[in-house]
């Protein structure tokens, strides 16, 4: 039992390190989608921003934060679907921009960096 | 029906925040030793190097090369060849999970995943392939 509780006091510690290293993360979203942006054929970078969504969405949910988790893992399923079709749109990447917007909000402590 | 107890876990995942809590609570909680490699390349050099895990605990979802791939290479090392296998991952559809069974699957863990229940989760996948 006792080990139960040091698990918890040290997930304490690392929930608060993960949400401190949450700019980070979205620093990489960020220039992943800068990258499709700047050249529409670059789809290395958008299966690093497909790649980044999805490691975000599988952690976040652990370290506490569930809606941050599920939102990355909606902006995740618009990213797939465009990998899956092939081919994308600048006004495309505007709306996953848009919703990148949202997933920041539900970030504890985070400036907005918009 | 096997009677082999759990002990050793040669688990593979890419995200550091990911593996440091899943070892973490495997570790303190379910009294396990862990070989934690962060690539499919790293856990295959550590099967050619002797190390002979009961079980396999791979990420699904890696750069280069994944879950999937990390564990058909995995099945040509003899150390590895026939080690249980359980999967993490988000995609549990029912198709998803159809496939990792296909791949000889004993169980999936689904992410995001509570730290607190995660050796439990392991161990009733363990003692569940026992009872087969």
């Amino acid at each position: 039992m006792s080990n139960d509780h040091d698990l918890e006091v040290q997930l304490q510690a690392l929930n608060a390190m993960f949400a401190s290293k949450l700019g980070g993360r979205f620093l990489k979203i960020d220039e992943a989608l800068h990258n499709c942006m700047v050249d529409l054929q670059n789809h290395d970078a958008m299966t690093e921003l497909n790649r980044q969504l999805h490691s975000l969405a599988g952690s976040a949910g652990t370290f506490g934060f569930d809606a941050l988790g599920m939102k990355a893992r909606e902006i995740e399923g618009q990213v797939t679907l465009l990998l899956g079709a092939g081919t994308w749109t600048s006004q495309d990447l505007k709306l996953i921009a848009a919703d990148l917007v949202g997933l920041k909000r539900l970030a504890p402590g985070q400036p907005m960096t918009t | 029906m096997s009677e082999q107890t759990l002990q050793n876990i040669l688990y593979v995942e890419d995200d550091a925040d990911i593996q440091t809590v899943a070892q973490m609570a495997l570790e303190m909680v379910g009294g396990f030793t862990l070989k934690t490699c962060s690539s499919g390349p790293e856990a295959l050099a550590a099967a050619v190097s002797g190390f002979g895990p009961d079980l396999l605990l791979l990420d699904v979802m890696m750069p280069g090369m994944d879950g999937p791939t990390t564990l058909a290479e995995l099945r040509r090392i003899d150390q590895t060849a026939t080690t249980p296998v359980i999967f993490m991952t988000a995609k549990v559809q029912g198709s998803e999970i159809d496939f990792y069974t296909s791949l000889g699957a004993i169980g999936v863990v689904a992410k995001p995943f509570d730290p607190m229940q995660l050796a439990d989760q392991i161990r009733r996948l363990w003692e569940r392939k026992s009872e087969q």
